[in-house]
C-alpha cells in the first residue's frame, strides 16, 4: 500500500501525486505535496534513505 | 518600597505576525535544563536566536509546567514576563526539577496583546496544561460570542487576555468531564476546537488565515497539531523526536536512535543539530503521544 512520503500514512487512494525524476510521490492531501514540494530535499533524502536500509546486501557488498 | 508592575503593551507592526517557540516531553524522567538550556538549539536559545522564524526574538516572557512522579495531578507552573535569555530562576529551576512530562514555552506577543505574567504559556486548568504558537485572526471579534459558550467554570478559568487562553477553555469544553482519555481523544478535541473557532472566525467576516499550532497534555498523553487555515500559506514548523534514548554523545544531547525508546519530545524548532533525530509534522496533521510513546499522526479534515 503507497504511504504518504511526507506525514507516512498509508493510502487507499492515490489521487495527489508527484512524479520527480522518475520516481512517483504519494500524498494524502494537497497541504503534504505542498509541504513536500517546499521541502523537497529533506523528504527525498530521507525517502532514498529508508530505501537503502531497505535493501538487501549483494554478494559485492561489504 | 515596591514598584509596581505595569502591564506593558506591545506596539502592533506592521511586519508578519509574531510567532512563539515551544517544547513539550513525556516520557523517562530528565532535568528539564535538558531541553530548556543543554541542546544547540535549546529553547533558551531560540528565545534570542530562534532559527526557524523571520524573527528570532522570542522576549515576551516564559513558562514552564511540570508533572512530579510523586505529587497529585496538577501540574506545577513557573512563569515570567523577562526574557528566558536572561532570568537566573529559570535556569537554576531547570537544572534541578526532574520530570516525566513538561512542557515549556517563549513568547512573542502577538500585536496588541499585553505582556503579562496571565497571558504567558503554558496555561493551566485542573490537570491539563495548554500551548500555542500562532495567532487568531480577529480573535477581537469573536471574543464575546467565544466567552458566551463557556460554561461558568470555564469562563472564570480565563485569567489573561489572549486568544490562545480563550481557546483552551473551548478546548476544555469539547473535552467534556470524562477523565479516561486516550491521547486519541484529545486529539480529536483539538480538532473541534478549531473548527468550532474557525465558524466564529469565518461569520465574523475574517479573511486573514489564522495559525492554530496548539499543544495540550493530561500529564500521561501529548496532543498536538500543526495547522494554518489558509491552503496557500505555510503553517509554522512544528516536529517531533524520531523514537530513541535522548542521550548525551561527546557532552552534546543527541537521540539514539535503534534503541528503546526513553522519551519524545515535541518541538517548534530541532532541538539539536542532527536533523535525521526530527520528524517534521506534515501541515494539518494531529500528533498524539500515549505514555507508551506511541504516535499517531492524523490528517485533519475540517
Amino acid at each position: 500500500m503507497p504511504i504518504d512520503t511526507v506525514c507516512g500514512m498509508e493510502l487507499s487512494i492515490t489521487e495527489i501525486t508527484l512524479v520527480l525524476n522518475g520516481t512517483s510521490f504519494y500524498f494524502c492531501s494537497e497541504g503534504c505535496r505542498a509541504e513536500f514540494l517546499r521541502h523537497t530535499d529533506d523528504y527525498v533524502q530521507a525517502a532514498t534513505t529508508e530505501v537503502e536500509a531497505a535493501e538487501p546486501l549483494g554478494p559485492d557488498d561489504v | 518600597m515596591f514598584r509596581q508592575r505595569r502591564q506593558r503593551w506591545k506596539q502592533p507592526s506592521p511586519s508578519a505576525p509574531t510567532m512563539c517557540r515551544f517544547v513539550g516531553y513525556i516520557g523517562r524522567e530528565i532535568l528539564l535544563s535538558e531541553l530548556l538550556v543543554s541542546p544547540a538549539n535549546s529553547l533558551i536559545h531560540q528565545s534570542y536566536g530562534a532559527r526557524e522564524r523571520r524573527e528570532p526574538l522570542n522576549g515576551d516572557g516564559f513558562g514552564i509546567g511540570w508533572y512530579g512522579s510523586d505529587q497529585p495531578a496538577e501540574p506545577a507552573l513557573f512563569k515570567s514576563i523577562t526574557p528566558a535569555w536572561n532570568n537566573q530562576n529559570l535556569l537554576e529551576l531547570s537544572r534541578h526539577i526532574l520530570s516525566g512530562c513538561f512542557f515549556a514555552h517563549i513568547r512573542a506577543a502577538s500585536p496588541g496583546m499585553p505582556v503579562s505574567d496571565a497571558n504567558c504559556h503554558p496555561f493551566r486548568i485542573g490537570q491539563y496544561l495548554w500551548m500555542h504558537n500562532g495567532t487568531i485572526e480577529g480573535f477581537r471579534l469573536i471574543r464575546r460570542r467565544l466567552c458566551d459558550s463557556l460554561p461558568d467554570r470555564l469562563y472564570d478559568s480565563i485569567q489573561g487576555t489572549t486568544d490562545s487562553e480563550h481557546a483552551f477553555a473551548v478546548f476544555m469544553n469539547n473535552l467534556g468531564d470524562d477523565t479516561a482519555l486516550t491521547a486519541r481523544d484529545l486529539g480529536s478535541a483539538l480538532i473541534d476546537t478549531i473548527s468550532q473557532i474557525e465558524k466564529w472566525v469565518r461569520r465574523a467576516g475574517v479573511t486573514q488565515p489564522s495559525i492554530y499550532n496548539f499543544a495540550v497534555t493530561d500529564g500521561q498523553n501529548i496532543a498536538t497539531v500543526r495547522y494554518v487555515s489558509s491552503a496557500n500559506t505555510e503553517p509554522i514548523s512544528l516536529y517531533f523526536s524520531k523514537p530513541g534514548e535522548y542521550c548525551y554523545r561527546d557532552g552534546k544531547p543527541m537521540i539514539r536512535r535503534n534503541s528503546i525508546s526513553t522519551g519524545m519530545i515535541v518541538a517548534s524548532e530541532r532541538l539539536t543539530d542532527e536533523r535525521d533525530d526530527w520528524v517534521r509534522v506534515a501541515p494539518n496533521h494531529v500528533l498524539t503521544i500515549d505514555n507508551q510513546l506511541s504516535t499517531e499522526v492524523r490528517l485533519m479534515a475540517l
